[in-house]
């Protein structure tokens, strides 16, 4: 039983280090939405469209292949899945706008075997979602 | 060095005589080599354990195995055994009606008097009806999955061996093949998209199991299933899930297209021992 509370001590000591060391503390206010959150938003900037439409479940659920390297992450957001590269360095990744929205588009033209879902052409996505996801992945 | 390798295989194949054929067995090596050399350190029997097999997973092992020391499906299991063995009112037993049947390593199997492909399911209402007794309608979980277990138990260890050389096993078998493999609903997945691509990887929080060992542990008791207050699944309860996750219509369990299939995934699972049931997250 002691044990068990030194171990959960000593856990907790690790996370707070973790937490004060490791990543600059960020305003809640600079933090994206969680999906809850953007349940409650209107009047957004293009940029966090694009962030809402891409985490939605129903929309683009690209976080269940994918993490999105971000300092602004939100806390409480559900850990994301490996099966993509994490998405980061967009704009370097994809100096050409026209090819970034292609990959979101359907990313069999490029790669027929893409474990990724043609998004534009199984109509999962709207033109205008893929238009702001692509706007914010370029802001990142 | 490459030719010899070949002829190596296709000598340790001939040694095991497979009743498969040429074509059958040139996919079953690649498909366990494909999973080999992804998972290195992954032996073949590992696979019936199915997720928890994968180092991917390892996190989560420690606890699974907590749970073995005490299975939580054992007094359900009992049951099963008991229902196996309770005589029909006609004096019949199920252990009669398998006694002229395939052991379970070697089911489905293809019957050519009903030009059919027969599973266990569909065996145990056969002899529910041969006796006088009403068949089975939920195909999905409860009874039919405890039955299931009971018969697949008494074959642990065996080795997977289903036999596929009438030629109309071989059409079942090229008809489960292309459902494994076709991309499918609106995500455009195939199965091979999340259980060969990405075995190993993370979907959202699951790790993906590997196609390989699929369905050698079924029926499985599963704890998502028990909160929603029935644990066990048929293979197929588990294809109909999948489906729905792709969002593709899942079909009806025992439908010719999930019997093909699961043809197919037992021809890719030969040599892997049965472990029967599973305990699954
Ligand atoms: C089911 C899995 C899955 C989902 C869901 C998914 N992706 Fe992907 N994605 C992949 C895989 C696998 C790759 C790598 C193979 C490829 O490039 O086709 C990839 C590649 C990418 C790339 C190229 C990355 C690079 O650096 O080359 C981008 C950009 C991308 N995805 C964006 C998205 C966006 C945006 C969404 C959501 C709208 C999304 N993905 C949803 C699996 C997925
Ligand atoms: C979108 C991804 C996805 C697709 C596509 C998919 N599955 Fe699954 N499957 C899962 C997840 C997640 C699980 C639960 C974790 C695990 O065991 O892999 C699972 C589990 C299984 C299991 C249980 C394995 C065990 O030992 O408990 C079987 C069998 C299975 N899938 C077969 C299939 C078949 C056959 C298809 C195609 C018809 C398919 N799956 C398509 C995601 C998928």
């Amino acid at each position: 039983m002691r044990t068990l509370k030194t171990r959960f001590a000593l856990l907790g000591a690790i996370t707070l280090l973790a937490g004060t060391a490791g990543y600059a503390p960020i305003a809640a206010a600079d933090r994206l939405p969680t999906e809850e959150g953007c349940k409650e938003l209107f009047n957004i900037t293009q940029n966090k469209k694009g962030w809402c439409a891409a985490i939605n479940r129903k929309k683009g659920n690209c976080l269940a292949c994918h993490t999105i390297i971000t300092s602004q992450w939100p806390k409480g957001l559900p850990p994301s899945g490996n099966i993509g590269p994490p998405l980061v360095g967009m704009k370097m990744r994809f100096p050409e706008e026209a090819k970034l929205r292609e990959k979101i588009w359907d990313a069999t033209q490029a790669n027929p075997n893409t474990q990724m879902p043609p998004f534009g052409r199984h109509k999962l996505l709207s033109d205008r979602e893929i238009d702001d996801i692509v706007a914010f992945l370029l802001s990142i | 060095m490459k030719k010899s390798l070949t002829v190596l295989t296709a000598l340790g194949l001939l040694g095991t005589s497979l009743p498969v054929q040429a074509g059958i067995e040139e996919d079953i090596a690649a498909f366990q080599d494909y999973f080999k050399k992804r998972f290195p350190a992954v032996s073949l029997e590992d696979y019936a354990d199915g997720v928890n097999a994968l180092p991917q997973y390892a996190h989560r092992r420690a606890n699974w195995e907590l749970l073995m020391e005490f299975p939580p499906h054992d007094p359900d299991l009992k049951k099963g055994r008991e229902l196996w063995a309770t005589p029909f009112k006609n004096g019949g037993t199920f252990g009669e009606c398998f006694k002229d049947k395939p052991p379970a390593n070697k089911y489905p199997y293809y019957d050519p008097a009903s030009d059919d492909l027969i599973t266990v399911e569909e065996d145990i209402n056969s002899c529910l009806k041969a006796n006088g007794e009403d068949p089975i309608k939920n195909l999905d979980t409860g009874t039919i999955a405890l039955l299931a277990a009971a018969f697949r138990e008494q074959f642990n260890g065996e080795k997977m061996a289903v036999d596929v050389s009438h030629p109309e096993a071989v059409k079942w078998y090229e008809k489960g093949r292309q459902y494994y493999w076709a991309r499918r609903g609106q995500l455009n997945f195939s199965c091979a998209t999340c259980h060969v691509h990405s075995a190993g990887n993370k979907l959202r929080g699951d790790v993906l199991s590997a196609g390989l060992g699929h369905g050698v542990g079924f029926p499985v008791y599963r704890t998502k299933w028990s909160i929603e207050g029935n644990p066990w699944g048929t293979l197929h309860r588990r294809y109909g899930g999948c489906n729905k996750q792709t969002h593709a219509n899942p079909l009806e369990p025992q439908s010719p297209e999930y019997k093909a299939l699961e043809l197919y995934e037992a021809v890719m699972n030969t040599g892997i021992p049965l472990k029967v049931p599973s305990q699954r997250e």
